[in-house]
């Protein structure tokens, strides 16, 4: 699995509720098996993917991408990035995108049974 | 009034000029996936037109910098500025054509894939040239493996229009559901 800070997801999941024309940026850098997440406007430049790269000091060539967006009740995450790209398609290997989206759930499942009575 | 700046007047001037590069390299690697996504992540038109405010805001924020503390910006820095707003007008007309991309003719289609490339290397050359016009000591930061991420995607971009008009409709695999784009 790969590392997720719960409050990142928080972050980006209150962000979209209250905003549904905003979206999230999701990377994960294969070095360290850390996935980060932020909305977009907070990005500090809102330069999207590459940015939030950068901000790390990671290189492009180490990072996947991904977008988090909120088009009706439920968050949904997409397969899509230009630092997905790399002269081919926009999204990285199923099965890489398949182990984020576990993370992700793992993560959020472990929240919300913190949070929940008893 | 005054020709010359403040160090703290400069400084927040050169973190304007390097914030509106950014956020235009944000116009080329992440806007177009909005457009790109064929609904999957939604409307595309509320996100690109609260980003492209957001950009003209920054815009208007710079020529309004520009007139604080009595320093007069010289006639040369004015029509830049002009000139910039112009380019974030011609931006938006650009995403016209991307969020209708399914529908537009191929070579409207890449004609705005051309004039976003001609935008960005305007864009970069004018916020240089005002950093150099006002002056200020350190011009915006564009580094050499930025620079050619998005001259990679910027070749790449009509060719993913194509393929995205191609494919059906959630083409990008989403909370696990299967791609039919691979």
């Amino acid at each position: 699995m790969f590392t997720v800070d719960a409050a990142e997801l928080n972050l980006v999941r209150e962000s979209l509720r209250n905003d549904p024309a905003n979206l999230g940026v999701g990377l994960l850098h294969r070095p360290s098996d850390r996935l980060v997440l932020r909305p977009f406007n907070e990005v500090r430049h809102r330069g999207g993917h590459l940015e939030l790269v950068h901000e790390f000091g990671w290189l492009p060539d180490e990072c996947f991408g991904f977008i988090v967006a909120k088009p009706g009740r439920e968050c949904v995450m997409v397969n899509l990035s230009q630092l997905n790209a790399r002269g081919g398609p926009l999204f990285m290997a199923h099965a890489t995108f398949r182990k984020i989206l576990l993370s992700l759930r793992q993560c959020w499942a472990g929240m919300a049974a913190c949070g929940s009575p008893g | 009034m005054v020709q010359s700046l403040t160090t703290t007047h400069e400084s927040a001037l050169e973190e304007l000029l390097t914030a509106i590069m950014t956020q235009f390299g944000g116009a080329i690697d992440f806007w177009p996936l909005v457009c790109l996504s064929k609904g999957e992540l939604g409307d595309p038109v509320p996100f690109i037109d609260s980003q492209w405010m957001s950009l003209r805001d920054r815009i208007q924020e710079l020529r309004a910098r520009l007139t604080q503390h009595e320093y007069e910006p010289s006639e040369a820095v004015l029509e830049q500025l002009v000139k910039l707003s112009r380019m974030s007008a011609e931006l938006r007309e650009v995403f016209d054509y991307f969020v209708n991309a399914q529908a537009v003719a191929q070579r409207d289609l890449e004609g705005a894939v051309m004039k976003l490339r001609a935008l960005w290397h305007d864009v970069r050359m004018r916020l240089w040239l005002l950093g150099a016009l006002i002056p200020l000591d350190r011009l915006p930061i564009l580094t050499l493996e930025r620079e050619l991420h998005f001259e990679s995607v910027l070749d790449g971009l009509f060719d993913q229009f194509l393929t995205a008009r191609a494919a059906p409709a959630e083409a990008y695999k989403t909370n696990g559901r299967e791609s039919h784009a691979h």
